[in-house]
């Protein structure tokens, strides 16, 4: 068991920052925190690392305690390893001595031998003699990271690691940071409020919101089979549509839609964008009313006739212009998730 | 915490000695009305003084170019080098020998120019800082409202800068409420002088806490307007741009003037005095009239210095680092404690370091019978010098330690380091440029403190400033300007520090 979270509570004065959460990490897993800015998720990686201590509940890092009640291990003790937004890189030393940084316990030549191998893991070892301030933004937050796995800790915490790149750099670094840490067969876990980041990223994802975890799953599961309405917006972008739901399938303005799951009465279920087609020169239904070039893609607002706007996903191909009249109707392998 | 409760002990005792004597100062009631008179005669002279001149000074380098302009910016800065009661020795050694009987040192008004000429630099530092925070905006649009550049000047730039120019001056005021040997030297009967009236000339304890007292009070106002000043200020730095005004350029005679008139001033306070006791030591020298005792002055002078630089800089990272690490409401109560002294007269401090200190003398002297352990010795000058002088390291060492982000610690301590292990490894090699800024503040403060040390010094512990004080005290001007000069050499270093260090964030 890499990390066992069970029941862990944090208030700062009135405001409850993580409210009863649990969460489990087998080893070697990669999970993404995800949740936007103030819902807690830095609270609880601090909580994890010992920055914090919980009000409540219970934290083991590799089947040991090392918070609850009665209990308090502190974070020198813990042997979590630690990626700050900032990277919280030692200025004052070079990359090779910030990455032995941890190692200060052990015998020589292990030391050397540790820092040299994490080095080579991520690819730094012709900048080990580098101050910090001479390195590129992307190359600091690799030190970062081999400083973090250097002592071969029971789980790495990683805070927003990617917010100070910019957009570029990001999705490539992200690649490379998945696969520094498989290589090294850590057990991860990553705070962001990036959804696409967290679904690239992890095996993972555990949304959270308001201190309390809304849903943990597969990112296709959860992106695919959203727990709750909240859940569907903010991991991707969705419609909400309402209908009356009988056995399997639900009836609702796009026509009947199957069901993932049998309910009944008045719902409202959610499709994703790209779950809806666009069919010109065919008895329209509906208006185009906005267009947002994406490149490989393309996203369209539609005023459908009964009144509801909608959004819809297609590859750049073939484009529709604003003022269009169009049929709209979903994919022939959709599947509508009731959402409340 | 511990750290900050006795360093704040003595400071207690102050008020308490109303409780246990009141009716002390009814034997000095002579002292009183005076003391008031020159003080208040001394305050003001000085406000308005330092005032002008610094704020003045500052406007002239910040809104103006001439040749030359960059280097006066800083050599304006010197005569904080220059404690007054040396620049007193050399005014009333010159006085003498130009035998000048219209120009009075002597005197409440001598006074008043000495501590304007060698404190105007405090405010002129904020005041500088304040127009080049500021930004050219404003004054250019009141400009474009129709102002002209010297109106707006007036009108919006030293408005807006009144937070930091305040400051200054309630700076330069506790310096001269503070100051002993200056007034001493010059006759003036301040509270600091009438303190040391009382303490040496009646033994009156009590009334001497009592006069202490009525002193602090007055400078805690002064320390509570200078609190309010300058955490406006800094809001308002915070919010500007970075922006530095584009000067307008001086040509031919004015260009001239503006280089030549504070150049003079500073030639006035720092160069000739120096030259002159520079002289005057050759001839000291030459003559064999060098201080008795001098080489053991000097000793008890750099051992002094030396011993507080390790005890107040360390007592500083304590409190600093203790603060950082615990980071509770009670740990900033401690602090602001501890570093109180630094407003406070080094003569109030001595009397009220001796108190507790001869207290707890008596008693071990009864235990161990080890004699007065504490206040015969060096222990309760230290003592004093770490009430006073804390303050000054802690401020070096804690804005050194502010500007290494807290993710820093947290990284260290994920990474299996503890808290002293992080000091070490990651603090202590960071805020070493702000370590020895605290030494050097530290060491040359001891250099020059007279009033503490002359009411603590214990037999044979003459130190260099107070070979200075005495012999000039006789008007043995050539035998006060050997220590006096090595004084000022050592107190030139941190305000070469500070030039350095404002350089680099200018």
């Amino acid at each position: 068991m890499g990390v066992l979270v069970e029941g862990v509570e944090k208030a700062f004065g009135a405001t409850q920052a993580v409210g009863g959460v649990d969460l489990e990490l087998a080893d070697g897993e990669i999970v993404a925190v995800l949740g936007p800015s103030g819902c807690g998720k830095t609270t609880l990686l601090r909580l994890i690392a010992g920055f914090e201590a919980p009000d409540a509940g219970a934290i083991s890092l590799a089947g040991e305690r090392v918070a609850g009640p009665g209990c308090w291990m502190p974070p020198e003790a813990r042997r979590v390893g630690m990626v700050f937004q900032d990277y919280a890189l030692f200025p004052h030393l070079d990359v090779r001595a910030n990455v032995a940084f941890g190692l200060a316990q052990r015998p020589r030549e292990e030391r050397a031998r540790l820092t040299q191998s994490t080095l080579e893991l991520v690819g730094l070892q012709h900048k080990d003699h580098s101050y910090p301030h001479e390195l590129s933004g992307g190359e600091r937050q690799r030190v970062a990271l081999a400083r973090a796995l250097a002592p071969e800790p029971a789980i790495v915490l990683l805070d927003e690691p990617f917010s100070s790149l910019d957009a570029t750099l990001r999705a490539a670094l992200r690649r490379e940071v998945e696969l520094i840490l498989r290589d090294a067969g850590a057990t991860a876990l990553l705070v962001t409020h990036d959804q696409e980041e967290a679904l690239a990223l992890a095996d993972r994802l555990a949304v959270m919101r308001s201190g309390k975890l809304m849903q943990v799953g597969p990112p296709e599961e959860v992106y695919a089979r959203p727990s709750g309405r909240w859940t569907a917006q903010f991991v991707g972008e969705v419609n909400v549509l309402t209908g009356m739901a009988r056995d399997a399938g639900v009836d609702t303005e796009l026509g009947r839609l199957d069901l993932a799951a049998p309910a009944e009465g008045r719902v409202h279920v959610a499709v994703r964008p790209e779950q809806l087609q666009l069919l010109a020169g065919h008895a329209a239904n509906a208006e185009v009313v906005d267009r947002e070039f994406r490149g490989h893609d393309v996203l369209y607002r539609l005023r459908h006739e009964a009144g509801r706007t909608l959004i819809v996903q297609l590859p750049s191909l073939e484009l529709f212009e604003v003022g269009d009249r169009v049929f709209v109707r979903p994919v022939s392998s959709m599947v509508a998730v009731v959402v409340d | 915490m511990a750290a900050a409760a006795l360093v704040a002990a003595p400071l207690l005792v102050l008020p308490a000695s109303f409780v246990a004597a009141p009716d002390a100062l009814s034997d000095f009631s002579g002292l009183l009305p005076d003391a008031a008179v020159a003080t208040a005669m001394l305050v003001l002279g000085v406000g308005i003084g330092t005032l002008v001149l610094g704020t003045g000074l500052a406007a002239l380098v910040s809104f103006f170019d001439f040749p030359g302009r960059s280097w006066l910016e800083w050599a304006l800065v010197l005569p904080l080098a220059m404690p007054g009661y040396v620049f007193t020795l050399f005014a009333l050694g010159a006085a003498d020998a130009l035998g000048a009987s219209w120009l009075d040192v002597r005197s409440p008004l001598g006074a008043v120019a000495v501590f304007t000429l060698v404190l105007y630099p405090y405010v002129y530092l904020l005041a500088r800082s304040a127009f080049l925070s500021q930004g050219p905006e404003l004054v250019e649009a009141a400009r474009g409202l129709g102002l002209s550049r010297a109106r707006a000047i007036v009108r919006v730039a030293v408005p807006l800068a009144r937070p930091a120019i305040l400051g200054g001056v309630a700076l330069a005021l506790m310096e001269s409420l503070a100051d002993f040997g200056t007034v001493n030297l010059l006759g003036v009967q301040t509270f600091t002088n009438a303190i040391y009236k009382v303490w040496f000339g009646a033994f009156d304890r009590d009334a001497a806490l009592q006069l202490g007292t009525l002193l602090v009070s007055i400078t805690l106002t002064l320390l509570a307007l200078e609190r309010l000043s300058r955490g406006r200020a800094r809001y308002a730095q915070d919010s500007a741009n970075a922006k530095a005004q584009a000067p307008l350029r001086l040509r031919g005679p004015l260009a001239a003037l503006a280089l030549a008139g504070p150049l003079a001033l500073v030639g006035l306070v720092v160069a000739a005095p120096l030259a002159q006791l520079a002289v005057w030591s050759v001839n000291s020298i030459a003559d064999g009239r060098l201080a008795p005792q001098f080489a053991t002055s000097a000793r008890n002078s750099l051992m002094l210095a030396g011993m507080s630089v390790v005890l107040v800089v360390g007592a500083a990272l304590v409190l600093a680092y203790g603060r950082r690490a615990s980071r509770s409401p009670a740990g900033n109560g401690a602090v602001r404690v501890a570093t109180i002294g630094y407003g406070l007269p080094g003569s109030v401090v001595a009397v009220a370091v001796i108190v507790p200190f001869g207290w707890l003398d008596h008693r071990l002297d009864d235990i161990a019978g080890v004699g007065l352990l504490l206040t015969g010795t060096v222990i309760g000058l230290l003592a004093a010098y770490t009430v006073r002088f804390l303050a000054l390291a802690y401020q070096s060492v804690d804005a050194g330690l502010e500007r290494v982000p807290r993710s820093l610690d947290e990284a260290a301590r994920g990474l299996g380091s503890d808290r002293l292990d992080v000091l070490a490894r990651v603090h202590l090699p960071m805020i070493s440029g702000a370590m020895l800024t605290a030494a050097l503040l530290v060491f040359t403060e001891v250099m020059k403190e007279l009033p503490a040390t002359l009411l603590l010094r214990p037999l044979g512990g003459d130190t260099l400033a107070v070979a200075v004080w005495q012999s000039t005290a006789e008007s043995l001007y050539e035998t006060a300007a050997l220590p006096a000069l090595l004084i000022v050499l050592v107190g030139l270093a941190p305000v070469a520090a500070l030039i350095r260090l404002s350089r680099r964030v200018a």
